[in-house]
């Protein structure tokens, strides 16, 4: 058969296909590059952890050093147990709120819905500080506020503290998930129940609790992983109960131990990679249920019902509100809470550390560097991914490196770099090999790299979803007229996907000007960062300042959330012009 | 197979798989320059890859693909020269019907006016003169695919290859823009090879049909052939209905029996013997004829009369034996139908005409 086949000799055969190598080498570059920024130092943290501070190979031997460490070994339980009380409250109240917003015929649902998400934009350390000054020694419902009715001490600091703070930071993400899950419903299915003469409740059951099992089951593990490896909230109101984030952050920090450290990374790492396979599994299988020609549901009028969920709607946004309220009042306070004037006195940031404005400008701009080389690489890399045809083996590849970060906590990655970009070369075989990458070290470059990596893995979804809904055949008919790939990347697929790309950006920046915890191990004197200066003017005891500084963090995200809308719009008006029939 | 030197398009044994699975099976024809070639078959046949092979969006494990003389079978779909319309048009959702004709053409032409030319051009030609400016998501269904159709014919093809093209369009939308299609093509004498799972497209529009079945090409004929002398019981249930009948044959007296039936058979085919499948397609079965005592008369009884518009569709039963009976559809002319009074529980006689029942070897249906 081989003398029928050949039609062309090889050589030709190279020189005619020359955007499919491009696009191969794109895609084989795409991989490489996350397998150096994610799988390389993982393996540098995992190494690190088999060796002695001398560098010397000694096998388990500081895993069984750590797990015969009480004061270690207990942080996993108490880790688990907050996390888990996290995942039970948060999903309960996510639910709630989510059927309210979807399911029912409740008055200003946008409304509610911003209110509920306002907490995403917010630096976990700040809902420990505004905690503090509502539940702390001198807080605000402990006090009475300031004496005037009897005062509640719920016992802050600790476990409660940071499930309630747990709570408000995984609270928005559970109710967006859920509301995604009830909003992909068959209208049928509630009509032939209702046919069937079943009651509301056994609907409910039946109908409504197996339609959602995907979103619950991604609902959990998704806040349970965030609360699982969050470091703020508990470095603010963790007191003396210990969990496995803080337990790095103080062997790190605290004690220069970088290999206990690097034990205690791998000790967080193992129920989160769990919990990650778990939620994965669930979002295909959720994928699956949905068919392409349901109908979509619309709740009916129902006066208890909607009362009810009326009720609710405003009793968990008065709670947000309440916080966010609070924490603005007392960085406005000038001595709390005895000198209960009102001004700006805490928005100088004089005679405190962590750097002022210049750390403020500093997130703000490794926000937007981070917003942009990672819109620009997780969308290349998706439309690599998503649009070429064959190499298989390369695109499952790459897509599975692509969801790796989500895995990953952002102390285990802030660790990771430490060891992987601060390591002046490596012995492979008896060969020395200079780190290239050694220069980063210190630099904005490596803190945009670590949000860039650490946020990657859902910026690749949403850029994914938006290209999935673009038809298979644009490539295919753009070749077939001899326009090259890029070219119809440039004029089609970006312009379409552009509400997309847009959201990618602003989810990079607003996690980037929130994020501590990757950058805490990566910050140097010359890149101070707001989120760090929250961290270490709390420690330091300056708490009205570093709830000025998450104030400000937090005004920033809402400000260009707002530029976001408004682009957006403007983008939809005129870019997209071709959706308006 | 016609695989002549003259053919302008031709396959030779092309063979696609998809790890086991075997899409193409060293599938062979041949197109003459400004012929109308219809793929047809059930889905999942390979109709599709076919296609996909033609245009170099499929590369073949064997066999090559030769257009106008010339070897293209390790070419890129970029240098076949082959204009493509998909089932879902494909247009650029974000760009004019005008920007989306001329995607192709700015690279290929220097001038704007040039381009602007040719895109006029093709628009009058697919009849949007006035609904350039207009987004696809502005124009209906049957004005997207003419916009397609412009795209594709914008580098001036040598071959237009169209993967269902109307298969997404309201009936009579469909039936308006065959027509269209087939004129365009004629008119331009333009090589065209479209797939459809639509017998009635492809009896209409083709000049041949290439008929498939599990990656093999079962049929290659021209629409009177393959309806009227089908290679194979497949294409003949595949292609319009078709009553069949086991039985045996002999073939020195060309009478087929089962039964109490024997039947005479004067229509061409291979030479057959023993064990056989006798077939006759519904409007062939001769309904009501009175008192008429020639060759394959039966007496049946019959069991439903379904009315079908133009036509009415008669459920018979033919009498095997004592109670045995084999089903039998025929259709009848509405006119006819009425004049007879046809009702159901009624006994008629049918006439089988024995220059239109055909013989195939057994083979599963």
């Amino acid at each position: 058969m081989a003398e029928v086949t050949g039609g062309l000799p090889a050589s030709r055969l190279a020189r005619v296909d020359v955007e499919g190598w491009l696009k191969r080498c794109l895609l084989l570059l795409a991989s490489a590059w996350l397998a150096v920024v994610v799988i390389l130092p993982l393996l540098q943290l995992l190494s690190k952890s088999l060796l002695d501070n001398q560098g010397n190979f000694v096998g388990l031997l500081n895993y069984a050093e750590y797990f015969s460490t009480p004061a270690l070994r207990n942080s996993i339980g108490n880790s688990l147990y907050v996390s888990v009380a996290t995942t039970i409250v948060s999903v309960l109240l996510g639910f709630g709120f989510a059927y309210a917003l979807t399911r029912t015929n409740l008055p200003g649902k946008g409304v509610f819905r911003s209110i509920a998400m306002a907490p995403i934009f917010t630096p976990t350390l700040l809902n420990g500080i505004g905690l503090i000054y509502l539940f702390g020694r001198k807080g605000l419902i402990t006090r009475g506020f300031f004496g005037a009715i009897p005062g509640v001490d719920i016992g802050l600091y600790g476990s409660t503290g940071i499930i309630i703070s747990e709570v408000l930071f995984t609270f928005p993400q559970a109710m967006m998930i859920l509301s995604v899950a009830l909003r992909m419903t068959d209208a049928r299915l509630y009509e032939a129940s209702e046919s069937l003469g079943a009651s509301r409740i056994r609907t409910f059951f039946a109908v409504t609790l197996p339609g959602v099992k995907y979103g619950l089951i991604s609902a959990v593990f998704v806040c349970f992983i965030l609360a699982f490896t969050d470091f703020g909230a508990p470095q603010v109101v963790g007191g003396n109960y210990n969990i496995l984030a803080t337990d790095i952050y103080k062997q790190v920090i605290g004690q220069q131990n970088f290999v206990m450290g690097a034990v205690v990374s791998v000790v967080l790492l193992i129920p989160t990679a769990l919990a990650f396979i778990v939620d994965r599994i669930a979002q295909r299988r959720q994928v699956a249920l949905i068919q392409a020609r349901s109908v979509p549901l619309v709740p009916k009028r129902d006066a208890v019902l909607d009362g009810a969920a009326l009720g609710y709607c405003v009793f968990i946004s008065l709670l947000i509100l309440g916080f966010f309220a609070t924490a603005v009042f007392a960085s406005l306070v000038k001595v709390w809470p005895y000198t209960l004037d009102l001004g700006l006195w805490h928005y100088s940031f004089k005679g405190t550390g962590g750097g002022g404005y210049q750390a403020l400008c500093n997130s703000i701009r490794m926000a937007l560097y981070s917003a942009v080389f990672g819109t620009a690489l997780t969308f290349g890399a998706a439309y690599l991914i998503e649009k070429s045809r064959g190499q298989n083996v390369l695109r499952q590849a790459s897509y599975f490196l692509s969801l790796l970060p989500l895995a990953l906590p952002g102390l285990v990655i802030g660790l990771a770099y430490i060891f992987f970009f601060n390591a002046p070369g490596w012995d492979v075989l008896g060969v020395r090999i200079p780190n290239p990458l050694n220069w980063m070290y210190g630099t904005m470059a490596i803190l945009v790299l670590s949000n860039v990596v650490h946020f990657y893995s859902v910026s690749f979804l949403t850029a994914t979803t938006a290209l999935k809904q673009l038809d298979r055949e644009f490539e295919t008919v753009s070749e077939s007229l001899g326009v090259p790939f890029y070219v119809t990347f440039f004029r089609v697929t970006v312009p379409v996907c552009l509400p997309a790309i847009l959201e990618v950006a602003m989810y990079y920046f607003a996690n980037s000007m929130a994020t501590v915890s990757a950058v805490i191990f990566l910050y140097s004197a010359d890149t101070p960062l707001a989120s760090v200066a929250i961290a270490n003017m709390d420690d330091a005891g300056d708490i009205a300042p570093a709830c000025a500084m998450g104030v400000l963090v937090v005004l920033i995200n809402v400000l260009v959330r707002m530029l976001y809308s408004l682009l957006t719009r403007g983008v939809k008006r005129r870019s997209q012009r071709w959706t308006i029939r | 197979m016609s695989t002549g030197q003259e053919d302008y398009l031709r396959v030779e044994g092309v063979t696609k798989r998809f790890g086991a699975f075997t899409a193409l099976d060293a599938v062979s024809f041949g197109a003459a320059k400004g012929a109308f070639i219809s793929i047809l078959g059930p889905s999942g046949c390979g109709k599709t890859t076919l296609l996909r092979a033609v245009a170099g969006l499929e590369r073949q494990d064997e066999g090559r693909v030769l257009i106008a003389g010339q070897d293209v079978s390790q070419l890129p779909v970029s240098k076949r020269h082959v204009g493509i319309v998909f089932q879902s048009y494909a247009l650029f959702p974000n760009l004019t019907a005008r920007a989306n004709v001329a995607y192709g053409l700015s690279k290929n032409m220097k001038s704007r006016r040039g381009v602007n030319k040719r895109v006029d051009e093709l628009l009058n030609l697919v009849g949007l003169k006035n609904l350039g400016d207009k987004y696809p998501g502005q124009l209906s269904g049957g004005q997207q695919q003419r916009v397609a159709l412009a795209r594709a014919m914008a580098l001036s093809p040598n071959l237009l290859l169209l993967d269902e093209p109307l298969s997404a369009l309201d009936a009579q939308v469909r039936v308006m823009l065959r027509t269209e299609i087939r004129d365009m093509t004629r008119r331009l004498g333009l090589t065209t090879i479209m797939v459809t799972h639509d017998q009635e497209e492809a009896l209409t529009m083709a000049d041949r049909i290439l008929v498939m079945k599990d990656g093999k090409l079962v049929q290659n004929g021209s629409p009177w052939e393959v309806y009227d002398e089908p290679k194979t019981p497949f294409v003949a249930s595949f292609i319009g209905s078709m009553n069949f009948l086991r039985g045996s044959f002999n073939d020195a007296t060309r009478i087929f029996s089962k039964g109490l039936v024997r039947m005479e058979v004067a229509s061409e085919s291979a030479s057959l013997q023993g064990s056989v499948l006798a077939a006759i397609r519904p409007e062939d079965v001769l309904v009501g004829v009175n008192g008429e005592q020639g060759r394959n008369v039966f007496e049946v009884g019959v069991r439903l009369v379904e009315y079908r518009g133009p036509v009415y569709r008669l459920a018979l039963d033919l009498p095997l034996g004592q109670s045995e009976t084999a089903p039998l559809i025929a259709e009848v002319p509405a006119e006819k139908a009425r004049r007879l009074r046809l009702g159901a529980q009624e006994r008629v006689k049918v006439i089988l005409p024995p220059e239109r029942v055909r013989i195939f070897a057994e083979e599963a249906v």
